[in-house]
């Protein structure tokens, strides 16, 4: 199994965490703040779409909203095999944390 | 926040570029957000940021989306090319074959529609072509001199006006003691400049025909009579008048219909000839009429006759072959290039000759896609693997067809560069066989090249995409598996391509064969007179005065066996006088001729006698047996004929071209004053007699130059335009045959690769290297046969049609037929032949081993 970037990591825990508000703005207001800097809508969407692709979320289309030109909002929710790649990712990060010792 | 919404406006084109660039996945999602963030923005910030914010990631998009599109299109071609040239590269002499035939076919296609557009355009350089007429009479269209001026004082419809008069022959212009021929010449009103449009060079156009006695040469007459000198202002003496050139225009363009070397003011034809261009009654001009913009010819028309008719004292009352006389009507100008009946010394185009060759053009063009969708459809199955490996590769069928038309399109493309380079080397040819220069510089034309571009594009779409389809369409299973496709045979389709192909070819030999012995009909036909040993010569005035003298002298050389004096210069030049014989009138074509000429032209009498020396006086009449027929006469000899004692008559004799029928003549007896001499001479030592011709003429016209004609070659100058047909015809038959070949060949030796283990199989098992020939013959021949029977109708059709021009003509003869399907069928069974008899012959155990 392949590991997730660490854009995908961000993103896919950010998805997690909004759950059931987890459309692109919210994501992205939410990773800008988590990370401190701006993230631009195609480095929100680009991991968006591997992670759809990969099978780790999937999209759920809302109602048509006027305040979005008459597009619904696509929400985002990640998938058991989602769950599983994050859990492993969690794992392996904590294993090689264990032995980084003298980091200060 | 629903106000501002509505007050801020969105960024429609924005947007609009952004849906085009994004990427189709997250589509959805992406654009709605970008909306939002627009208006939350808008609120926020002011409008104005927001838009400049959306505008700014729009344009962020755009360049990554540029290059990913092109990155890939252009690998994908890179690929195309590259697999092309690989291709290429593996079957040398198919793709050889195929961009050879396709550019020698497109070779012949540009250069029959350069032709064609030549023609067609001809004149294209005047500015006013569309608005310039001509007034079309009876009289072979000749007009009375006052009749100009009525026209264009009477309506305001008729800008201006000009008269032609066509100078009769060759004319001596004589500069410092040297004399120059300039052969056509036109007395012209001074607005010819105003009307037409030739370039003047030197002088003021304007006023350069205003006077009587002033002339405008064209520059390279001027040339040869001035050399390096201003020739405005000079004085020329041209048949005992004195010109003063006023004026200096360019060559006169090979695609003008009117043809001329020099023109004279009109006003000295006044002088020359008082009261002749006042004269109501005398047709002898051509009057063009330029008419303005936005004009109704036929209102005009109809205006003008009923005005002209007007003129005529009593019309109404005349008889209807009076009236037929001075029927009027408006040529158009740029018709007038393809009108036979004109005046003058003009060329003139014949317009079947246009469609024949537009025909034929699209023949060979046709002939040359089909090789090239036959040879690309044959390679099928050498492709074949190569499909099926795309396809497995995810590649989709409109991914396919866009590699196979590319590579067509690639081709051609090849192929028209390769016509380009051939038509610039061989045009100087082509010029020869047509006669005449085609400017071509237009090819450089930036727009010209666009079009040429766009043509190939078409071509290679037109072609490529029957081979596209068929190959998209291979099934992976099938093609992976080795098993061959459909059509190792041949396609119906391919099979149905050969058949037109050869349908073409045969239709062009029979016309090939046509023409010939139409040529050879006309060159051997018995005019009725010895053509090949009379030769004639002019003579001037003084010299005319003095004709017995001269024949005296001449009949002392023991070559010379007659010689005679007559007004007939060369077939195709006509005087014809009304006549009268008991009260029913006959134009009849009048030679005025001394009583020699029976005997030097070996014309013979069949009624009554020859002209009497002394005895008959002027204007005894001879009729030929035609004007016998037409006036009805039971016994002619001793009849009056206007006034006239008829005292013989002649066999018919063709004193005109074989695109005639013979028709009246009447034999004026004439004694002095002719301009022609005919000599008969006996055929030894031809040029030791006209050496002493030539002395004897030096004798007694000194200054004046001696130039001679055979009356064969008169003749043959008639046909010029037969002659050219015949040749061209020629050509591009061969041409249309060449290709055929060259993709019957390229099919041939495909099937024989294609079949090569069946021959093996069939040789082990005993055939005879004749039955592998025939077997691998057979087809083909079947195709040509049912080739045959389709052109067979069409050949008859159109070659009866091109008969039609002339009087004198062989019959469509069933032989000449079979001849032309057979030499087809022999050219097919040579080209397929020579690939059989390889594919027999060679060791079963080389083409079954490779498994």
């Amino acid at each position: 199994m392949h590991l997730l970037s660490r854009a995908e990591e961000i993103i896919l825990m950010a998805i997690v965490n909004l759950k059931d508000n987890a459309y692109g703005i919210a994501i992205r207001q939410y990773v800008s703040k988590a990370t401190g800097f701006k993230w631009s809508i195609g480095a929100v969407y680009a991991p968006l779409h591997r992670l759809e692709e990969k099978g780790y979320v999937k999209t759920i289309k809302g109602e048509p909203i006027k305040e979005r030109g008459g597009r619904s909002k696509i929400y985002y929710q990640i998938t058991q095999d989602g769950k599983e790649a994050l859990l492993k990712l969690r794992t392996v990060n904590e294993n090689i944390w264990k032995r980084v010792s003298a980091l200060e | 926040m629903k106000n501002s919404e509505e007050q801020v406006k969105f960024p429609k084109i924005a947007n609009w570029i952004l849906r085009r660039t994004i990427s189709k996945k997250i589509q959805d999602g992406a654009l709605g957000d970008f909306h939002e963030i627009y208006f939350g923005m808008a609120e926020e910030n002011g409008p104005l940021q927001a838009k400049l914010w959306y505008w700014s990631q729009v344009l962020k998009s755009v360049p990554s989306f540029l290059y990913d599109s092109v990155y890939w299109r252009v690998s994908m071609f890179k690929n195309y090319l590259k697999i092309t040239l690989r291709s290429i590269q593996k079957n040398k002499i198919h793709y050889f074959i195929n961009i050879t035939g396709l550019s020698v076919g497109l070779v012949v296609f540009i250069f029959i529609a350069s032709y064609v557009l030549n023609e067609v355009n001809h004149d294209g350089f005047h500015e006013n072509r569309d608005r310039i007429y001509q007034i079309g009479t009876g009289w072979h269209n000749g007009t009375p001199g006052p009749m100009a001026e009525l026209l264009r004082d009477r309506f305001p419809e008729v800008l201006s006006t000009v008269r032609f008069r066509y100078n009769y022959g060759e004319k001596n212009f004589r500069y410092k003691e040297k004399n120059y021929k300039i052969e056509h010449s036109y007395f012209v009103d001074p607005t010819v400049f105003e009307v037409f449009s030739f370039p003047v060079l030197q002088g003021n156009p304007n006023t350069a025909l205003d006077s009587p006695f002033s002339m405008v040469l064209t520059k390279s007459e001027a040339e040869k009579i001035f050399g390096e000198k201003d020739p405005i202002g000079k004085v020329l003496n041209v048949e005992g008048q004195d010109l003063e050139v006023k004026a200096v225009i360019d060559d006169v363009p090979q695609n003008s219909t009117i043809q001329f070397r020099a023109l004279i003011s009109f006003q000295t034809l006044n002088r020359i000839s008082p009261g002749l261009i006042n004269n109501v009654n005398s047709m002898l001009f051509q009057t063009y009429l330029l008419f303005p913009e936005n004009h109704d010819p036929a209102e005009i028309e109809s205006k003008l006759s009923q005005f002209l008719y007007s003129q005529y004292d009593g019309y109404d009352q005349w008889p209807q072959s009076l009236r037929e006389r001075v029927k009027f009507s408006l040529r158009p100008f740029k018709l007038l290039y393809f009108d036979r009946d004109r005046g003058g010394s003009m060329i003139h185009g014949n317009i079947q000759n246009v469609y024949i060759f537009s025909a034929v053009a699209l023949f060979v063009l046709g002939i040359a896609l089909i090789n090239f969708i036959n040879l690309s459809t044959a390679t099928a199955s050498v492709r074949a693997k190569e499909v099926g490996m795309r396809k497995v590769l995810g590649s989709s069928r409109s991914q396919l067809l866009k590699q196979f038309l590319s590579e067509s399109v690639f081709l051609v493309f090849g192929a028209t560069i390769l016509a380009c380079i051939l038509v610039g080397m061989l045009r100087s040819r082509f010029f020869e066989l047509i006669g005449k220069r085609i400017e071509f510089e237009y090819m450089f034309n930036p727009a010209v090249l666009l079009l040429f571009i766009l043509f190939a594009v078409f071509i290679g779409l037109v072609s490529g995409i029957y081979p596209a389809i068929y190959l998209s369409s291979f099934q992976v299973p099938n093609v992976l598996h080795g098993r061959s496709q459909k059509g190792s045979k041949g396609g119906l389709f391919r099979r149905a391509l050969i058949i037109v192909q050869f349908t073409v070819s045969i239709v062009l030999i029979v016309g090939t064969l046509m023409v010939g012995r139409q040529m050879d009909y006309i060159r051997n036909r018995d005019l009725g007179f010895d053509k090949n040993q009379v030769l004639w010569f002019e003579i001037n005035d003084s010299l005319r005065n003095k004709t017995e003298v001269l024949k005296t002298k001449l009949r002392e050389h023991s070559n010379i066996q007659s010689v005679a004096t007559s007004n007939y210069t060369k077939p195709g030049v006509r005087s014809m006088w009304g006549q009268t014989w008991n009260e029913k009138q006959l134009d009849i074509d009048v030679f005025l001729v001394d009583p020699d000429y029976i005997e030097t032209m070996g014309l013979k009498i069949v009624e009554g006698r020859n002209f009497l020396r002394g005895s008959d006086r002027n204007r005894t009449y001879i009729l030929n047996e035609s004007a016998i027929r037409e006036f009805g006469m039971d016994s002619p000899v001793g009849e009056i004929v206007s006034r006239n004692t008829l005292v013989g008559v002649v066999k018919d004799f063709h004193f005109r071209s074989l695109h005639h029928e013979i028709g009246p003549l009447l034999l004026a007896y004439q004694m002095d004053a002719n301009p022609i001499v005919n000599v008969r001479i006996s055929t030894e030592n031809v040029s030791q007699t006209i050496g002493f011709i030539k002395m004897a003429f030096n004798e007694l016209a000194s200054g004046s130059p001696f130039e001679y004609h055979f009356f064969d070659e008169s003749f043959e100058a008639l046909y010029q335009r037969e002659q050219k047909f015949e040749k061209l015809f020629f050509f591009f038959s061969a041409f249309a045959i060449f290709i055929a070949c060259l993709g019957l060949f390229g099919l041939a030796s495909f099937m024989a690769e294609q079949r090569t283990k069946e021959i093996g199989i069939r040789k082990v098992l005993g055939a005879s290297i004749g039955s592998v020939v025939m077997l691998m013959t057979r087809e083909f021949t079947k195709w040509v046969v049912l080739a045959n029977v389709i052109a067979w109708p069409i050949a008859y059709f159109a070659m009866t049609r091109w008969l039609q021009n002339f009087a004198y003509r062989i019959n469509a003869e069933v032989w000449v037929f079979v001849v032309a399907g057979l030499i087809a069928l022999f050219i097919a069974l040579l080209t397929v032949g020579t690939k059989a008899i390889k594919a027999a012959i060679s060791n079963p155990a080389d083409s079954l081993r490779y498994e």
